[in-house]
């Protein structure tokens, strides 16, 4: 009877264990997921803000280059 | 002899007030030329109409953004001054842009050097001591108080975009009544000051006050030091690599 018991319950904390495991797994795909589409959509985002300023301001590379990583930046940061 | 003893304690005196404050400050704001293009023209791609909107928004930041440039008989620099208030300001950030970065020039070294925050360090570019070849037209107008006469010329760049020279067109008014080569962002080696100045007919850098003998503090005209050193084509290879290298 004892040993039945025992069985259950380590059955019972396998389950658990498999459930967290299973539970930490699909959340850190997801946090990967979801920077990566950040990452993605602010690069996306500071590149064609510098095409426009390029354009509206009449910017040398250099300074293409400066507010494009500054909006990267900012974009991060939002 | 008392009078002439006088007259060498005057001549001293007056030395010595003079090159007490021998530093003189030019205050420059930028203002955008209203050229009226909707801004969607070259990069048929673009057509995300709230980022030309934001954008945009630099223009109303420009006002904020003042421009300092400080100067003796040899040595100048020029920058944009602190403003701590507004440094998380987005659009303040990127107004600033457009000023460029510390611009050092002196007569005595032919030294030409713009110093900046860049490619995650600091960099110091070493230009051409005469970067523009200026043709002095016959054209003038008065600014403030001065008759000024306009030069032109050009600047090439790279297009880290499309990976070719971009040719901009430079306008300068200068006057020989302040007869110093220096100007604003670089825009300088004329006969004169350079009281207004455009480097691509988007924007121009105007005279909003002069102050002679500002300063006697020799440290506004420091030399960087420290930081990478480029000249500009190295400065501009490593920019176009670094954008080839994000295009991958």
């Amino acid at each position: 009877m004892n040993w039945f018991k025992i069985l259950e319950i380590m059955k019972n904390v396998l389950s658990l264990i498999l459930f967290l495991l299973v539970v930490s797994s699909v959340s850190k795909a997801k946090d990967n997921v979801y920077f990566f589409k950040v990452d993605e959509a602010c690069w996306d985002m500071a590149y064609h803000y510098s095409l426009h300023a390029a354009e509206e301001y009449g910017l040398t590379g250099a300074q293409r280059e400066l507010i494009m990583e500054e909006a990267y930046e900012s974009c991060l940061e939002w | 002899m008392v009078y002439k003893t006088h007259i060498i304690v005057i001549f001293l005196l007056s030395n010595i007030i003079f090159s007490q404050n021998d530093i003189a400050l030019v205050n420059y704001k930028i203002i955008k030329i209203d050229d009226n293009s909707s801004g969607i023209n070259k990069y048929e791609s673009i057509n995300d109409s709230k980022i030309l909107k934001k954008v945009k928004e630099i223009t109303s930041s420009l006002d904020d953004v003042e421009c300092q440039l400080f100067f003796d008989n040899k040595t100048s620099l020029f920058k944009t001054k602190e403003k701590l208030e507004l440094n998380d300001d987005f659009n303040y950030k990127m107004a600033k842009v457009l000023a460029g970065g510390i611009r050092y020039k002196n007569l005595n070294t032919k030294e030409k050097i713009e110093r900046r925050n860049s490619l995650g360090m600091t960099v110091n570019i070493f230009y051409s001591f005469d970067e523009y070849k200026w043709t002095i037209t016959n054209e003038t107008k008065k600014i403030g108080e001065y008759i000024c006469r306009k030069a032109i010329s050009t600047k090439t760049d790279i297009d880290t975009v499309k990976n070719e020279e971009k040719v901009f067109n430079v306008e300068a008014w200068f006057t020989n009544e302040i007869p110093v080569p220096f100007g604003p962002a670089g825009l300088d080696g004329l006969p004169g000051l350079v009281l207004e100045a455009s480097p691509n007919g988007k924007i121009v850098f105007y005279v909003d006050k002069i102050i002679f003998n500002y300063s006697s503090d020799k440290k506004l005209l420091c030399r960087p030091k420290g930081g990478t050193n480029f000249s500009e084509k190295e400065y501009l290879t490593l920019l176009q690599k670094k954008f080839l290298e994000f295009k991958k």
